[in-house]
């Protein structure tokens, strides 16, 4: 399996859901497959997605996935720590670890060598660290989301400073068998629905109203596949 | 140990509902730091390094909490494409308090080299930028978090030694 593979199949698991996703490849990818108002796509700051998923978690209670990449992982290692000691139990980050920099030519990444980032998560203090292969991806992470559900319904989910429960999955593919699809997406992202009870609502539409380039390409009188072409210059990765 | 001026940045944060703060730790801020961590208004997260906080502040802007950060000037050259490709890109209000080190009071010498770059690194990113040189222009934090909140950008507020009243 390749990584479009498994976002294909977890593409059931995000419907609904707060997803963070990692720039470049994935987040392209993810809107030809499932685009939603609750996807960010990350455009710019590589490392980053996994730290902003968990403000997003700690900030809100509903269930936040960030699909994170080895190599960017690799970039904000210390964050795995900053995840381990400010729980939030509605947070689960999914590392799709294929052991390169798939973005930008398929370079190789450490942790596709001797590192690993399982062992990394372990280390800074992270509690439920699932190492699983690509082809069980979504089964365990439909495992993992029902055990934040699990948790929520036992009143052990009440807001910021919960129990600790982060989540880190890991899907290995060391096939070789690299990604180097180039269908490049728009770039958007709408929170509207899941924001909908808070008190901050009306601040955040007027912010989301104000950015003019965050237009989904359903809007437009192209095909779908027309406006990815259109918008195929403004989404590098 | 919280000075008076430590509270008074702290009732300014909580009166502009900022509900968020990460933070690198730095002497001059420790009183800020520490009042933050124990009030029940904000929820504090530490961060390792500010580009990373400057994630979950983005993280948390879009859960619905108001974000801030409070850092030293010399990570300026750690947050850079972060400011841009992130908070500035996305739209993303962000409050910076940070400790103006380099600056008249200073007592180590490498912090001046930084602070010779502070301002022209954040002219350059068209950050609104405000020197808090006196105790008294902390009066200004109200009207300064207002106007980041309404602008959507992220703004400067250098508090330098003198500010601290550890100049001496």
């Amino acid at each position: 399996m390749i990584r479009y593979d498994v976002l294909k199949e977890i593409i059931p698991l995000l419907d609904g859901r707060l997803v963070v996703c990692n720039i470049g490849s994935p987040s392209q990818e993810l809107f030809e497959l499932h685009d939603q108002p609750s996807n960010f796509y990350m455009l710019g700051t590589m490392g980053l997605c996994s730290s902003i998923g968990l403000g997003l978690a700690l900030a809100q209670k509903k269930d936040v996935i960030a699909i994170d990449g080895d190599g960017s992982v690799l970039t904000n290692l210390a964050t795995l720590s900053t995840i381990a000691n400010n729980p939030a139990s509605n947070f689960t980050l999914l590392i799709i670890d294929n052991g390169s920099y798939g973005s930008t030519g398929d370079q190789p990444t450490y942790a596709g060598a001797k590192t690993s980032l399982a062992g990394v998560a372990k280390a800074c203090g992270c509690e439920n660290v699932v190492e699983v292969s690509a082809k069980d991806t979504a089964k365990e992470l439909e495992r993992a989301l029902a055990s934040v559900r699990k948790q929520a319904r036992s009143g052990d989910f009440d807001g910021p400073r919960r129990h600790c429960r982060p989540l880190h999955e890991k899907c290995r593919d060391r096939t070789g068998q690299l990604n180097h699809r180039t269908a490049a997406g728009t770039i958007g992202w709408y929170l509207t629905g899941p924001l909908a009870t808070h008190p901050l609502e009306q601040h955040f539409h007027e912010w989301q109203r104000s950015r003019p380039v965050f237009r989904r390409p359903h809007d437009q009188s192209h095909s779908q596949e027309q406006s990815w072409q259109v918008r195929r210059s403004s989404f590098c990765p | 140990m919280a000075t008076e001026t430590d509270t008074r940045i702290l009732q300014s944060l909580i009166s502009n509902r900022v509900a968020f703060a990460t933070s690198v730790p730095c002497k001059q801020l420790a009183g800020v730091i520490e009042l933050v961590e124990d009030s029940g208004d904000i929820l504090h997260v530490p961060c390792n390094k500010e580009d990373e906080g400057m994630g979950l502040c983005a993280g948390a802007y879009m859960g619905g909490m108001r974000p801030c950060i409070i850092m030293q000037n010399t990570a300026l050259g750690v947050v850079i494409n972060s400011l841009a490709t992130l908070i500035q890109f996305y739209h993303f209000p962000l409050p910076m308090l940070i400790s103006y080190r380099g600056e008249v009071g200073e007592k180590v010498a490498c912090q001046v080299e930084m602070a010779l770059h502070t301002k022209a690194i954040l002219s350059q990113l068209h950050i609104p930028t405000y020197h808090f040189r006196h105790r008294s222009d902390a009066k200004d934090l109200d009207d300064i978090l207002g106007h980041c909140f309404m602008s959507n950008k992220p703004v400067a507020i250098l508090a330098d030694a003198m500010f601290w009243g550890s100049a001496s």
